[in-house]
């Protein structure tokens, strides 16, 4: 197992983060997969180097009476490891999620 | 509303399990996201007791989320436990010393021991296995070392 091996999961997950959802619930919304699924996903991605978190501009969330959602990016070394994964995962690589689509007012 | 906040509860209590070092990031996180669907939904007017339920679902996924950050306790207690250590003794050098001291004296003494112990009793010497006395009799050394009491005497 090499060092960029990633599961079918999280490859789905870092492939939404790479095609621009960079919240945890748009990724859960986009790919389907449950909270208890996608969360330990992302800290495992952060921690393997892939993805990298920052909260967002404090003035959003005062706007919004809210707190500040955490966003995730993906790497350097998570695009090098989604691109071994969408070799091996050939479905993967078909995939495509749509861009700047709200996928919450979708399903909602 | 009232109902729509019952995963804040849920979230406030399995954040009791999360460590301490990652718990008000860990809330934050989980509450902003919960907080945006439920804005989002009250905007498009579909937060129905469906949607209310579907929110409380993910919030128990909070739950996995929390036993998979247990590993990091661990390590923040060991590694608190380390530096506490560490300061004791830079703060009581003294102590430090005769511990270090007693320690090594007594490792190395019950190595010095177990090291005769094991020469004499256990291992093979370069002394000749036997005994030779004029007249031919011969003790024979047995495999513990030992010269067998009374026995193995050979004439000639």
């Amino acid at each position: 197992m090499g060092k960029n091996y990633l599961s079918y999961t999280m490859a789905l997950i870092l492939q939404a983060l790479d095609n621009g959802y960079r919240y945890g619930f748009d990724v859960m919304t986009i790919t389907g997969l449950p909270s208890g699924t996608v969360y330990p996903a992302l800290r495992r991605l952060e921690d393997a180097g892939y993805v990298g978190s920052k909260w967002e501009k404090q003035s959003v969330a005062v706007t919004e009476q809210r707190p500040a959602r955490k966003y995730y990016e993906v790497t350097k070394a998570g695009t090098k490891a989604l691109t071994e994964a969408r070799e091996r995962f050939r479905l993967l690589a078909q995939l495509e999620f749509p861009q700047n689509l709200d996928p919450a007012r979708q399903q909602g | 509303m009232k109902n729509s906040r019952l995963y804040l509860w849920l979230l406030r209590f399995i954040g009791l399990i999360v460590p301490h070092r990652l718990r008000s990031d860990w809330r934050q996180e989980w509450e902003a996201e919960l907080q945006w669907r439920e804005q989002q939904l009250a905007e498009w007017d579909k937060l129905d007791w469906r949607n209310k339920i579907d929110m409380l679902r993910h919030s128990a996924g909070a739950f996995l989320d929390a036993l998979w950050l247990q590993p990091k306790r661990w390590e923040d207690e060991m590694m608190q436990d380390i530096r506490f250590g560490v300061r004791m003794l830079r703060k009581h050098k003294g102590f430090a010393f005769a511990t270090v001291f007693t320690l090594a004296l007594g490792i190395s003494a019950n190595k010095a021991l177990f090291s005769i112990v094991k020469s004499v009793l256990f291992e093979d010497s370069d002394r000749p296995r036997d005994i030779r006395w004029r007249g031919g009799v011969t003790f024979r050394r047995g495999a513990a070392g030992l010269l067998d009491s009374g026995i193995a005497c050979d004439a000639g």
